[in-house]
């Protein structure tokens, strides 16, 4: 179908390329109070971009809406302004581990049954529990008139869980494993003992306090700070970093597609640039930044394989897998140096006005008190303020119990000055 | 269609619903005067759920009208395979079969993109020439026209054609090394001509912008804040109606339970999808239950919540009409629509000479919920003084326990507006338009910039 459109395309602009996806998805969920529900989707996609004369115009939509899409991408190059892009050529491509085999042999009983399994485990007087499954298969093919043609398969298997407690007044706590291939029993077993491990130290009494204080960030929790330090490095944000511009010079942050089945792994980018490891922090300093085509085209130089144009979305620059350098500190050494601080294992930054000024300000309704580095118990209404770039200059623990999460490997992070309020 | 599908849903037993929507839309974005997108795109979802008697849901996304029948069929196959740990009732619904013109005029699938850019383009230099002070600048024009069919098992049939058009700007101002940004959208119901009525947030965006630039941190204490009729009807849809939906799926809120008290006498809170014109109204839900006006707070109690079919059984309610599908391939879900606040009396005006000291929001940048704990952030502030609207200011996120936050509302004004902005509901997945209405509201005693201190 998409050699198809090329060449008609062809004939009629001086270059243009198609992304073309496919997807078959099972989600199973189940909860307290509604019905179990089992979900099955599948769709093909496609988006067409036509350049000529200096412009470009694109368009997309269902995959068997092919011609109309290609006739809506012309419509688009004839409104369009001036704009540089040329089109990548073959180049070779890396071998990535995209797609594992069983993924699609994964049918709605099997999800259904990992469902029920963690439900079970899970249950208990005072909780409402919900556990979702899903598993996902497709394939993409890009292509372009230079001569690029490649497909990789994609698999993708997810489990979540969200656990409420008591009256349901407070936020429940969510824990997910998502990755390329089917977990084992052991990885399952791991996410329902990080559920129940979090469930069980008791609710402290309240008691108001407002303090600066060590923090220990475990890695679900890093990976949310990292947001601030990604946005700086994302596109048309991304500028060479002025010599003052310095972070803990153990910190070191790859992109890395070719990390085998996990989320964000490609051998070939949806503007058809061959994907490539790229160090974005080494030791503490910003060296990279990411762009698609279009915005590399722009500011004059080569695209660094990070462009997404699925469907009818515009096209987006976006990471693919993160991978935070590990520490030494072991959890001992993580505890001791968190002393009489607070354990974070989970965290969603609040809403920020500019996420590049790296400001926040989160509820920590899963915030654990210490006693030289052991917990004693969950804190009620505690809240975590400060600025993620502060926080980054008093790094005094890096963990090496870096694992991933979804798309990021990243360890543990003990930082001393976080403003902490309960009231 | 509506044989196709009539014999879609008699093909499993049990409960069959069969949505197909197809819908065609626009998108033209400007940075600056640089073109960044202009196209258009159509896409098509389908979805069959079925609920087989003493089993839990199948539902089946497809993305072509042929697949129906199989759709169903496999739908019924997986409902089967579920085991819940009790019986699915569905509330019972009035039967009915609406069939609305599909005739559009004006409709904006027939207008040329190159139009659509130059209104837009119009518009920018508006903006950008507003003001030296404003350098940077994202506007957006877009246009959806959605065409719908549900048939279900029990007779339910719609066929319905929905337009609307929107625009959006965001204007940055800077100056002395100080940079502010302001937001403004429009929506309108209908064909092509409605956006017009989007003209004027260009212009005004950009002096919001500006005139941010010369506000100071507010000096941290305890305030009187008064919300606008836009931030009050924020407050609402976020504070309290996302709070009386039932839930479909998720854990992120928890129900207000009925008979709770969560104000005063003077906070009645509704959902209204039967409002004429506004580009939310519906007739039937997206499971074919008749919309239904939903009073949700009365004189501050909790009194009401809005249902699914199944939800509404559970709770031995009734259906509201508030199961709406928040993507083309998705399953239904309680949503609001139009969920307003019933306005109380007096103005702005009157409000504001009652304050010696406080602060006048007019923009909510976000506002979150967790657990009970509403965080809202300010995007535009203006002290109030000696009773009268005086310097603008920067504002912190305010960071209030929801039932302190209500018990704290002092005043109602009567100047009840409907929000022609663009709406979403924050909530995980795509977002659906909703309008809020609302008068402007005032709230005692609010705690600002201590935690940020």
């Amino acid at each position: 179908m998409i050699g198809r459109l090329l060449t008609e395309l062809g004939g009629r602009v001086a270059h243009a390329d198609v992304v073309a996806t496919t997807d078959d998805t099972i989600t199973v969920t189940r909860q307290a109070r509604t019905a179990p529900i089992v979900e099955a989707s599948t769709g093909a996609w496609v988006q067409v971009r036509v350049a000529d004369s200096g412009r470009v115009g694109w368009a997309g939509g269902l995959l068997t809406d092919g011609g109309d899409i290609a006739a809506a991408a012309l419509r688009s190059l004839a409104v369009s302004d001036q704009e540089p892009l040329l089109m990548p050529a073959p180049s070779p491509l890396p071998e990535v581990s995209t797609a594992a085999r069983e993924v699609a042999g994964l049918g709605s009983d099997a999800l259904l049954a990992v469902t029920e399994s963690l439900a079970d485990r899970l249950a208990g007087v005072g909780r409402t529990v919900e556990v979702w499954a899903e598993r996902s298969v497709g394939q993409v093919e890009v292509a372009n008139t230079r001569g690029v043609a490649a497909a990789y398969p994609a698999s993708l298997v997810g489990v979540g869980v969200a656990v409420r407690l008591g009256d349901g007044t407070e936020a429940p706590l969510h824990l997910d494993l998502v990755q390329g291939r089917p977990p084992r029993e052991d990885e399952l077993a791991a996410l329902g003992n990080e559920v129940e491990g979090l469930l069980r130290p008791p609710l402290l009494p309240f008691q108001p306090f407002r303090q600066r204080i060590s923090v220990w960030f475990g890695p679900r929790a890093v990976r949310s700070l990292l947001a601030a330090i990604l946005a700086r490095h994302l596109g048309e944000s991304w500028h060479p970093p002025a010599e003052t511009v310095r972070y803990d010079e153990r910190i070191t942050l790859d992109d890395d597609p070719h990390a085998p089945y996990r989320p964000g792994s490609r051998p070939i980018d949806d503007d058809g640039v061959v994907t490539r490891r790229i160090r974005l922090v080494d030791r503490g300093r910003p060296v990279a930044g990411i762009a698609d085509l279009r915005l590399a085209s722009r500011a004059g130089r080569p695209s660094t394989g990070h462009g997404y144009r699925r469907g009818a979305g515009p096209p987006r620059v976006g990471f693919s897998n993160l991978e935070l350098g590990a520490g030494s500190d072991h959890q001992a050494a993580l505890g001791a140096a968190a002393g009489n601080g607070i354990y974070v294992p989970t965290i969603r930054l609040g809403p920020a006005a500019n996420p590049i000024a790296g400001t926040f300000r989160a509820a920590a309704p899963w915030a654990y008190r210490l006693d030289r580095g052991e917990v004693v118990g969950r804190l009620d209404g505690c809240w975590l303020s400060g600025n993620v770039f502060d926080l980054l200059g008093r790094l005094v623990a890096v963990g090496d119990d870096r694992r991933w999460v979804g798309a990021a490997r990243v360890p543990s992070w003990v930082v001393d000055g976080v403003i902490a309020t309960a009231r | 269609m509506r044989e196709a599908l009539g014999r879609a849903v008699q093909a499993a037993s049990g409960y069959v619903e069969v949505r197909l929507r197809r819908r065609w839309s626009t998108a033209v974005v400007f940075r600056k005067q640089r073109i960044e997108v202009a196209t258009e795109y159509h896409a098509f979802g389908g979805v069959a759920r079925v609920l087989v008697p003493g089993h839990g849901w199948g539902a089946v996304a497809f993305a072509d009208p042929d697949q129906a029948l199989a759709a169903v069929r496999r739908a019924a196959e997986l409902s089967a395979e579920t085991r819940p740990e009790r019986v699915i009732a569905l509330a019972p619904i009035p039967i009915r079969q609406v069939e609305v013109p599909v005739d559009l005029p004006d409709d904006p699938r027939l207008v040329p993109l190159a139009q659509k850019r130059e209104v837009l383009e119009q518009w920018t230099a508006e903006l950008l020439s507003t003001d030296r002070r404003v350098t940077d600048s994202r506007t957006s024009y877009g246009d959806t026209v959605v065409e719908t069919w549900l048939a279900t098992s029990e007779g339910v049939w719609l066929h319905d054609l929905n337009a609307e058009t929107t625009a959006a700007a965001l204007a940055i101002a800077s100056e002395a090394g100080s940079t502010d940004r302001a937001v403004g959208s429009f929506a309108a119901r209908g064909g092509f001509a409605g956006i017009h009525g989007g003209a004027g947030v260009f212009a005004d965006t950009a002096t919001r912008a500006v005139d941010r630039l010369a506000a100071r941190m507010i000096a941290p204490g305890r305030y009187p804040v008064v919300l606008d009729p836009r931030a009050s009807g924020g407050l609402i849809l976020q504070g309290i109606v996302n709070l009386c939906r039932s839930r479909s799926r998720g854990l992120e809120r928890e129900l207000l339970p009925l008979g709770m008290r969560l104000g005063p006498e003077f906070l009645s809170v509704g959902d209204d999808p039967t409002v004429p014109g506004l580009r939310t109204s519906l007739v039937l839900d997206d499971e074919g239950t008749p919309v239904s006006h939903q009073m949700l707070v009365q004189n501050g109690v909790v009194v009401g919540h809005l249902h699914t079919r199944e939800s509404a059984a559970t709770d031995a309610a009734t259906a509201t009409g508030h199961a709406l599908a928040p993507t083309l391939r998705s399953i239904p879900m309680a949503r609001p629509t139009n969920p307003y606040l019933v306005k109380g009396q007096g103005d702005l005006a009157a409000m504001l000479g009652e304050v010696s000291l406080g602060i006048y929001l007019t923009e909510l940048v976000g506002l979150t919920i967790e657990g009970r704990r509403v965080t809202l952030v300010p995007g535009v502030g203006t002290m109030i003084r000696g009773g009268a609207l005086a310097e603008p200011v920067k504002c912190p996120p305010l960071s209030v326990d929801l039932l302190a936050l209500f018990g704290r509302l002092d005043r109602v004004a009567g100047d009840f507006v409907w929000d022609q902005g663009a709406t979403g509901l924050h909530d995980a997945g795509p977002l659906r338009p909703i309008t809020t209405g609302a008068p402007h509201t005032r709230f005692l005693d609010l705690e600002v910039g201590t935690l940020q201190s």
